[in-house]
């Protein structure tokens, strides 16, 4: 995004803990090492599929989990539900190509909080991860379309969650309309800082909206269309 | 309003019509008229001036009149109005009796009499005439002046009676009985309508006191005449039972069950002999019928003016007419008035007429409500139809982008989870194995794959989307090379008619725009701005602050070729300039994009 600044080094702070779990070998060791490198963070482990990562997650303490979805024994989505059962505080990142997918969108549901495109080097990995750190994660105009269009459409399994506040609403669809951040603040004369609170309510309230089974299962059998 | 007038005009006539016996006095034929007489009271003739009116009912009088002829061959005796009966006497012997062919029942008072006075009992000179007058059941007596001429001189005076005092009044349960059966028929068809029930029984009981004059068929008749009376008494409880449900009053269970018990009482108490059965309907019968109409008239008169019902001015006239004569009546049987004739019979066929108007203002409404409902039923369904075709339209269409957009999803899918994780994996082994070429040439591929799918999901009017995944992909790529990018679509104008390929088309030129300022500009910023264009349409202006553009067309390139290639396709059109500190593109769009992309020949001259 345009107005995503690196953030401050704050060497005080422990190590994240990170837990990698991505099927391509060559992308999760291009992965590894960057954050083996990385002074802030502590790579936990890079897991090649789902059941080693869930066996990590029972042993082993982890503040983020950065997961690809299409696993050869699974989703990621399962490991996302395990890390948030087992360690509440965690955040959850998920690795797409794209970052405009559905099954990224279900991820947030799940509780992920931000995405990781696959062909990020090393800048752009760490930086959003300390984005996400500092509770600053964009939120692509894809998934932002995507939610509009779900939100309006007449809902089949009715959200029983916290409804999105008319203001995260509306920044919801300034983003799906491709407005910049600071254009949103400009529309809705808020300030430019405020724009990345309104869209970690957002995710919060996606991840809370329990429905994400439902609709998940739904979709899979062709119920509804996402 | 042209009906309420043809009403009024309706009803004008009527009540002209209806005024008639009140003012109207038949001219007097020219015959010799005797206007004394002479009546035995107590055995004693008395001097009586004709007419004889208010005559004790249900006794004999005898008069004897005097008068002179010359000529005694064909001549005639005239009585205009005798009630009821005359026993006509001339020299001492019988010439005729009025019983003999008028019947003189209850209301069927005052008939004419027309006697040809046989020559062998006239004598030049004076003639004696003795008349016995009998009146019975409740009827004052009454006798006229009368007439001796030829027939000539009578006999038009006497048809013009015959017609008024016996045809007339035969035509008043003739149509009666033609109303009754249409009203009956009507409820039999539609019994829902309790008023078309009342008013069939109406209709029914009140011709009970008709029945008088089938006497010539069955002479018993007489003898039942009171019951029949104490039976039709029980019309004027339905009258107001009728009158309540034209004015949309529900009538009380009391009044329903009065209809069957009052007669049936009056009935019993007659034929126990505890009171005569005469005098009941004179204090009971008539007494009610006259307080029905009344309280009817009330009644109607209050639902016409407080609740303005149109039914209810239909029937108050005639309403009002039966009760004026209903008292007028009521005034000659207790004898309080002049007059041979009894009114009601007369103004009966108003109420009637007052009532067929009811009901078949009725049967109109209803006709015209049908017609109604037909028209807007067959609006509706036309609009129904019109609806479900469109729906029908619209459900295609939907299935048909569902179909493709769920071969979108597919296709998406399959490059998602497939080539651009082939991509990226090829990224990330050539960059640890430092191949920048394999890197950079991998990550162009993965990006404009990125273009390509994310165009896939655009739809009409969703340009502005389609600009914010590239942002979001420039944004990135930018700032890899520490390129500043500012960009604004928010003064864009709307465009129509955005397909997947317009949007490819619009984010490869726009992509291949950038990427030449990079390459060739090596520019510290570039911006992206939409905006209205001067001539109506949509520019997009990619700006940078490097090298300026060569001005000669040699420099183009594939890329510039390829740029205005798509431009065509979009209708747009592409103005390069050079700045002073850097180079402008402008893609200028139209509002509307052209349909289909016509199939362009992609020969290059």
């Amino acid at each position: 995004m345009t107005d995503t600044t690196i953030g401050a080094d704050q060497p005080q702070r422990p190590p994240v803990r990170v837990l990698l779990l991505e099927d391509d070998t060559p992308l999760r060791e291009h992965f590894a090492q960057i954050l083996n490198e990385w002074p802030g963070g502590e790579l936990v482990a890079a897991c090649a599929d789902l059941d080693t990562a869930l066996a990590v997650l029972r042993t082993q303490q982890v503040d983020l989990l950065m997961t690809d979805l299409n696993l050869p024994d699974g989703s990621g989505i399962e490991a996302i539900h395990l890390l948030r059962q087992r360690y509440p505080e965690a955040d959850a990142m998920v690795i797409s190509a794209l970052a405009d997918d559905e099954t990224v969108l279900r991820a947030i549901e799940a509780g992920a909080v931000g995405y990781l495109l696959k062909d990020a080097d090393s800048l752009e990995l760490i930086e959003a991860i300390e984005e996400l750190r500092a509770g600053r994660s964009p939120i692509s105009s894809s998934i932002a379309r995507i939610l509009v269009r779900r939100m309006s459409a007449p809902a089949p399994a009715s959200a029983p969650g916290p409804e999105l506040t008319p203001r995260e609403t509306e920044i919801l669809r300034g983003i799906a309309k491709g407005f910049t951040y600071a254009e949103i603040a400009e529309w809705l004369n808020i300030s430019r800082h405020t724009v990345p609170v309104h869209i970690k309510n957002i995710y919060r309230k996606l991840a809370a909206n329990n429905r994400s089974e439902a609709v998940y299962e739904a979709s899979k059998r062709g119920l509804i269309r996402l | 309003m042209t009906r309420a007038l043809g009403l009024g005009v309706i009803w004008a006539l009527l009540a002209i019509l209806a005024s008639v016996p009140l003012w109207l006095t038949l001219p007097e034929p020219n015959a010799l008229a005797i206007t004394e007489a002479l009546r035995l009271d107590d055995g004693a003739w008395q001097p009586a001036a004709l007419p004889q009116a208010r005559r004790a009912a249900g006794a004999w009088e005898h008069y004897r009149l005097e008068f002179e002829v010359g000529d005694t061959s064909g001549l005639y005796l005239f009585i205009p109005v005798v009630s009821q009966r005359a026993v006509i006497t001339l020299a001492g012997e019988e010439i005729a009796d009025t019983e003999d062919r008028t019947t003189m029942m209850g209301l069927a008072s005052g008939v004419p009499a027309l006697v040809p006075l046989p020559p062998r009992l006239l004598q030049p000179g004076g003639n004696i005439l003795e008349i016995r007058l009998q009146s019975m059941s409740l009827v004052p007596g009454y006798l006229s002046r009368v007439y001796v001429g030829t027939a000539d001189q009578v006999a038009p005076h006497y048809r013009m009676r015959v017609f008024l005092q016996e045809y007339l009044r035969l035509m008043v349960p003739a149509g009666q009985l033609l109303i009754t059966l249409f009203v009956l028929t009507l409820w039999l068809y539609r019994p829902r309508e309790a008023l078309f029930g009342w008013l069939s029984m109406l209709l029914l009981t009140s011709m009970f006191i008709y029945l008088g004059m089938m006497r010539d068929l069955v002479p018993h008749l007489l003898e039942v005449m009171p019951y029949l009376h104490m039976m039709g008494s029980a019309a004027s409880a339905i009258l107001v039972i009728t009158v309540m449900l034209i004015a949309g009053l529900r009538p009380p269970r009391w009044l329903k069950a009065a209809t069957v018990i009052v007669p049936a009482c009056c009935i019993v108490l007659g034929l126990t002999g505890l009171v005569p059965a005469s005098r009941l309907v004179m204090l009971v019968n008539a007494p009610l019928n006259i307080f029905g109409l009344l309280v009817s008239v009330a009644i109607v008169g209050w639902a016409a003016t407080a609740r303005r019902l149109g039914e209810a001015w239909l029937l108050l006239l005639p309403l009002l007419l039966t009760a004026v004569a209903a008292l007028y009546d009521f005034a000659l049987i207790t004898a309080r008035i002049d007059g041979p004739f009894f009114l009601s019979m007369y103004y009966r066929p108003l109420l009637m007429i007052g009532i067929a108007m009811i009901l078949v203002r009725r049967l109109g409404i209803s006709l015209n409500r049908l017609d109604d409902a037909n028209a807007y039923l067959m609006q509706r369904l036309n609009e129904q139809e019109r609806e479900l075709e469109h729906l029908h339209r619209e459900e295609r269409r939907q299935a048909e982008r569902r179909a493709l957009s769920e071969e979108r999803r597919r296709l998406t899918a399959d490059l998602h989870d497939g080539l651009s994780g082939h991509l990226a994996s090829i990224i990330a082994l050539s960059e640890r194995e430092k191949s920048q070429q394999v890197a950079r040439a991998a990550r162009e591929a993965l990006d404009d794959l990125r273009l390509v799918i994310h165009s896939l999901d655009i739809q009409d009017r969703e340009l502005p989307v389609a600009l914010a995944g590239l942002r979001e992909r420039l944004e990135r790529q930018l700032k890899r090379i520490g390129v500043e990018l500012h960009w604004s679509m928010a003064r864009l104008p709307e465009i129509a008619g955005v397909t997947p390929s317009h949007a490819l088309n619009v984010l490869r030129i726009l992509q291949e725009a950038v990427t030449n300022a990079v390459k060739h500009g090596r520019p510290s910023r570039i911006s992206v701005l939409g905006e209205r264009d001067d001539r109506g349409g949509a520019r997009i202006v990619v700006e940078n602050d490097g090298n300026p553009f060569p001005r000669s067309r040699s420099h183009g390139g594939t890329g510039l070729i390829n740029m205005r290639r798509r431009v065509r396709q979009l209708d747009g059109a592409i103005e390069i300039e050079p700045l002073d500190n850097g180079t402008r593109l402008a893609l200028l769009l139209p509002l509307q994009l052209p349909e289909a992309a016509a199939p362009h020949p992609e020969s290059q001259r």
